[in-house]
């Protein structure tokens, strides 16, 4: 089962009272505790930086983004059902910060997200990798540079947070054929750029051509 | 190779492309951004602080007491209520806050 599946389904347990750490420490800090705000910060810290630096590929904004879904979560904690699975609301808020300000700033250049995406990506590919794979590697990058913001939440999520097409749908509230046609869209795109520079084996090409 | 098979192996790549990333941690010294001046008065309503940031980017927040502030760039001005008790103020975090000034 994926990682976040069975937190996130949770989520429909309503009316079932959560005992886990998150709904504990969201009662708290309901009731003025910052401690408790401190302890959600450090537990949840990684996913929100994680998903932020996905989307944006902007270590600085990425920092930005986790500052302020923590003071938005101190600023609105008494509208949160801590019944309710955390995460959720987490991806939620951290995707549309990033939608906000990827809407304020100018597009990064590509070239300047695919030298971008090569350093932070540094373990991949590998120094002794064929040069086929580094190229392969290359193409991939180059897709999710080029995807607009929107349609990556949705590759960052699926692809790095390992969220289902349903969990993705109730967190960023879209229709699941809509998931469904970003993840298309990002594959067929990764597929003419495999064929157009003869990358796919040749069952794979003949498929697609 | 049948298309699921293609897509299978397309999923493999994007997962294998994101995967450093999944191990991406906020840097430690994220929140040691602090403030260069600190101008205080006490106008008949409360205390106004009047805090520059030196860093270009934004600490997390400025707490008092149990009051919380989201930081803006640049120069700002906070005003607090009136208290009879002194003021001390606090940069975030929250796990690691250190006193900027006491009142």
């Amino acid at each position: 089962m994926k990682r976040d599946q069975v937190i996130i389904e949770k989520d429909c347990d309503q009316g079932v009272e959560s005992r886990s750490p998150d709904a504990e420490l969201i009662r708290r800090l309901q009731q003025g505790d910052i401690e408790a705000l401190g302890k959600l910060f450090e537990t949840h810290k990684a996913l929100v930086y994680r998903t932020a630096l996905g989307i944006l590929r902007d270590a600085r904004a990425a920092e930005d983004i986790l500052q302020e879904v923590f003071v938005r979560l101190y600023t609105y904690a008494a509208s949160i059902d801590p019944e309710r699975s955390f995460k959720p609301w987490l991806y939620r808020v951290t995707v549309n910060l990033s939608y906000d300000w990827s809407s304020k700033k100018s597009p990064r250049p590509l070239n300047d997200m695919l030298e971008w995406l090569s350093g932070v990506a540094g373990g991949f590919p590998a120094p002794d990798r064929s040069t086929d794979e580094k190229e392969t590697a290359r193409m991939v990058r180059e897709v999710i540079a080029e995807l607009p913001t929107t349609h990556r939440a949705v590759i960052v999520l699926f692809y790095m947070e390992n969220l289902s097409v349903e969990e993705i749908s109730r967190v960023l509230d879209l229709p699941p054929g809509t998931v469904k046609s970003r993840l298309h869209y990002a594959r067929k795109r990764l597929r003419e750029l495999l064929i157009g520079r003869q990358r796919l084996v040749p069952e794979m090409t003949y498929e697609f051509t | 190779m049948n298309s699921p098979e293609i897509d299978k192996s397309l999923d493999e790549l994007f997962r294998a492309s994101l995967s450093p990333l999944s191990e991406a941690k906020p840097p430690a010294g994220v929140w040691r951004r602090v403030v260069s001046t600190i101008q205080a008065s006490q106008p008949s309503h409360g205390l106004a602080a009047q805090l520059t940031a030196v860093d270009t980017m934004p600490p997390l927040c400025l707490s008092y007491g149990q009051r919380l502030f989201s930081w803006i760039n640049g120069l700002n001005t906070i005003y607090f209520p009136p208290t009879s008790g002194p003021i001390s103020l606090e940069l975030g975090p929250w796990t690691k806050p250190f006193p900027l000034r006491t009142w």
